[in-house]
């Protein structure tokens, strides 16, 4: 994706299970994002998995806010961030919705496959 | 000729058949013409017929000297070449042309003289005819002769600048830099560098290079190069190129294999040759006699200057060793009190200075810190310093304090006449409680910023240079209580002499920049301040400087070039440094969060990313708080879109007790934290 964060992603009955490992900062968040929206359209869901995001700024929280602006009330997205991590600390300041939370992917999938 | 009158043929042969000589005169080299007083040509010689071809028996038969000339040629002869003829007697290289008997032209230059008998009256007329071909080819040779003169005067004009170069420079690297860029300018040289011999081994190592942009520095510095035969001699040695690798390996790889030739100068001195400077000319170019003869010269004056400087050099060594070998290696360790020195020698080398510094321990809670300059320069200057700053650490007990120990110094310079009117600043700080005595004997303030970067300057305990102090009781003293995060800076007088501007300004100045490191990391702070201050305008004064700080705090300070790139080293190198400190949890969370942002707006709106810019970053570690600093100097620009940009300034403020912007001049946000209470501020 770029030298500062790769992407892997899996599909499971229509949802996309998104991996980013390494760092989201202003420098790589656009196009993470544009990447983000290709590969997800189509998909009725959307996991994004930031357990191995070992740091996330603002314009991280701000992918995330586009994503769900772009997707739409039907096309439910979850958010994984490991509970004291600084992704989950970043997403707490900037008041990042909570019910869009989960602590692990295993949860968002389920949550996601009930919808 | 027609218009010379009155034939007189009989007789007047005998003087026209005069000459003896006659091969000299059928083969000279010019054409000989003798006309009868008509016109009539009587005799011609050889050079004349083969220039012209013409049969020797058609010409006697008649024919007259104007006949041979072209249509211009005859009227010219009648206007002009005739009339001057008849009124001087003689004409002087008059321009004609000739028609050949194939019909061609052939320019000439034409003498001519009358031959008159004891009357007056003409004779005959003799003319000299010079091949003005052969003359254009001399001209044309004169105005190539003229040009290598012209060069060979700007060619010694150059040699003369290197000359007095070399007189100036006193170091065998400038010696080797001014000659070798003398191979460029003077002798047109594609690339040139210079090699010194080794003494210890007899090879050759590369000094310098100029021109040839780029092969001639591939010639890693240190390439051991076998002594070569042929510079023994001490003569210049030509060759071409494509011959020399077998003989030159080394000239070859340091001169690049653009073709042409290598001219290789011995730098000679005494019989011996120090070095080689080695051109490479290019094709065009082949070197005369002239060249040869002045890069001669250029050898033997480079080669007297790499002796001088080989002495010089050794002799600055001496000196400089002396005084590195007097000044402290260590510092004293303690947690509460950090120092830093800095010492530069003078630019030119044997001037090495009486500037030193010290700190030592006095008892286990004070600590005793010097800076000092003894009068004069060279190797006695550095051996007064050396007894001084023995005297120094003798008299100094934890009982004396600064004013005593000036008094005691004063009776010890009595007996050291070089050590006499030196001027220093000591000391003393009790590392517990930030109180720190001192006392200056003639020597500029020390400054003082405090953690906040408010500087003073200390004026009080001020008295005379040691040795020069008469008819007072006893040397004043004073006292300053530093407070935790503060720093002192003690320097000679090198550091703030400048030839543009007065003292006491130089000092403000540098209280003023000492001030702007408030908040940088300590480490190395005395090289840093001494780069910065030196920079332009340097004396050619040594310089000493020593910083202590009490009591600071942990800092970490980088630069980050602006380019978003650059924002994730910097995360990472901070993460690992806070780590370091025992900050973690939120508050670690909170710093390289804040810090990013900060950065990342600086770079993208301060300097629109440009690259060049820098961004400071400082922060710091107090038991109860973090503290960030980020500075830009580039030109705010508000966001594009205010929502989306600002929240990188709400983020700061969510996650920092104090956010405050100042946009004076840059950029600086200021940022603190109050450590350990989680999420919410």
């Amino acid at each position: 994706m770029t030298d500062l964060a790769r992407l892997e992603t899996q599909v499971h009955d229509a949802v996309l299970r998104a991996t980013v490992i390494g760092e989201i900062d202003m420098s790589n968040a656009a196009a993470l994002e544009t990447r983000l929206l290709e590969l997800a359209a189509g998909q009725r869901g959307l996991v994004m998995d930031l357990t191995q995001v070992s740091f996330m700024d603002s314009a991280g929280v701000r992918l995330l806010d586009h994503l769900v602006e772009e997707r739409g009330p039907d096309a439910p997205i979850r958010v994984v961030a490991t509970p004291s991590g600084p992704v989950r600390f970043a997403l707490r300041v900037c008041g990042f919705r909570d019910d869009l939370l989960a602590d692990d992917v295993e949860t968002a999938m389920t949550d996601l496959a009930g919808l | 000729m027609a218009e010379v009158e009155s034939p007189q043929e009989a007789g007047d042969h005998e003087a026209l058949l005069e000459d003896s000589a006659e091969d000299l005169y059928e083969h000279a080299p010019c054409g000989y013409l003798s006309t009868y007083p008509d016109g009539r040509i009587a005799r011609v010689n050889q050079t004349f017929l083969s220039w012209t071809g013409y049969d020797r028996a058609e010409l006697l038969s008649g024919r007259r000297f104007v006949d041979l000339l072209t249509v211009g040629g005859r009227i010219y002869h009648e206007t002009h070449y005739a009339p001057l003829l008849r009124m001087q007697g003689s004409v002087r290289a008059i321009a004609m042309d000739l028609l050949r008997a194939d019909g061609t032209r052939m320019p000439v230059l034409v003498n001519a003289h009358i031959r008159t008998d004891a009357g007056g009256q003409p004779l005959a007329v003799r003319t000299t005819v010079f091949d003005a071909g052969d003359r254009k080819l001399y001209e044309t040779e004169l105005l190539a002769a003229r040009r290598r003169a012209e060069q060979a005067a700007a060619r010694l004009r150059v040699i003369e600048q290197v000359v007095a170069d070399l007189a100036a420079v006193s170091r065998a690297s400038t010696v080797c830099d001014v000659i070798a860029s003398a191979g460029t300018s003077a002798f047109g040289a594609a690339a040139s560098a210079v090699w010194l011999a080794d003494d210890a081994t007899g090879a050759y190592r590369f000094a310098s290079a100029s021109g040839g942009s780029g092969p001639a520095r591939d010639l890693p510095p240190d390439t051991p190069v076998p002594k070569n035969v042929l510079l023994r001699h001490g003569e210049v040695v030509v060759v071409r190129q494509e011959d020399a690798p077998e003989t030159f390996p080394f000239v070859t790889a340091g001169l690049g294999s653009g073709g042409g030739t290598l001219v290789l100068t011995p730098l000679a001195a005494h019989a011996r040759t120090l070095g080689v400077l080695a051109l490479r000319l290019p094709d065009t170019h082949d070197p005369d006699h002239d060249e040869l003869t002045l890069l001669q010269t250029l050898g033997r004056q480079a080669g007297q200057a790499l002796e001088r400087a080989r002495l010089y050099d050794a002799q600055t060594t001496v000196a400089t060793t002396l005084q590195r070998s007097m000044l402290p290696t260590s510092l004293p360790d303690d947690p509460r009190l950090s120092l830093s020195a800095s010492y530069r020698p003078a630019v030119d080398g044997l001037d090495v200075g009486g500037d030193w510094y010290d700190a030592f321990r006095l008892d286990p809670d004070r600590v005793a810190v010097v800076v000092g300059d003894v009068v004069g320069r060279g190797l006695n200057a550095a051996a007064a310093m050396g007894q001084l700053r023995s005297a120094i650490r003798a008299l100094a007990t934890a009982d004396s304090g600064p004013a005593l120990l000036l008094d005691r110094l004063d009776r010890f310079v009595d007996g050291v006449e070089a050590a006499d009117t030196a001027t220093m600043v000591y000391a003393e700080v009790d590392v517990r409680t930030g109180v720190a005595r001192y006392a200056c004997a003639g020597h500029p303030p020390p400054v003082l910023v405090d953690s906040a970067g408010q500087s003073s300057l200390l004026w009080e305990g001020r008295s005379a240079p040691l040795g020069a102090h008469f008819g007072v009781a006893m040397r004043p003293e004073a006292q300053v209580t530093l407070a935790p995060g503060s720093r002192l800076l003690f320097y000679t007088d090198g550091l703030v002499e400048r030839r543009d501007a007065a003292l006491d300004q130089c000092i403000e100045a540098l209280a003023q920049e000492f001030s702007e490191w408030a908040d940088r990391p300590f480490d190395g702070i005395a090289d840093q301040v001494a780069d910065t201050v030196l920079g332009t305008g340097r004396t050619g004064d040594d310089v000493c400087l020593l910083a202590i700080s009490f009591n600071e705090h942990p800092t970490f300070g980088c630069s980050v070039l602006a380019e978003l790139s650059r924002v994730a080293p910097m995360r990472s190198a901070l993460t690992t440094w806070l780590v370091s400190e025992g900050v973690a949890g939120d508050d670690l969370h909170a710093a390289v969060l804040a810090c990013s942002e900060a950065v990342s707006n600086a770079i993208e709106h301060g300097y629109k990313s440009d690259g060049t810019g820098v961004v400071d970053v400082v922060v710091t570690v107090t038991p109860e708080k973090l503290r960030l600093r980020v500075r830009d100097k580039g030109r705010w620009r508000p966001p594009l879109t205010a929502g989306e940009r600002g929240r990188g300034v709400s983020l700061m403020k969510a996650v920092m007790d104090d956010v405050k912007i100042d946009r004076s001049g840059g950029t600086i946000i200021s940022m603190a934290r109050t450590t350990g209470q989680g999420l919410q501020p």
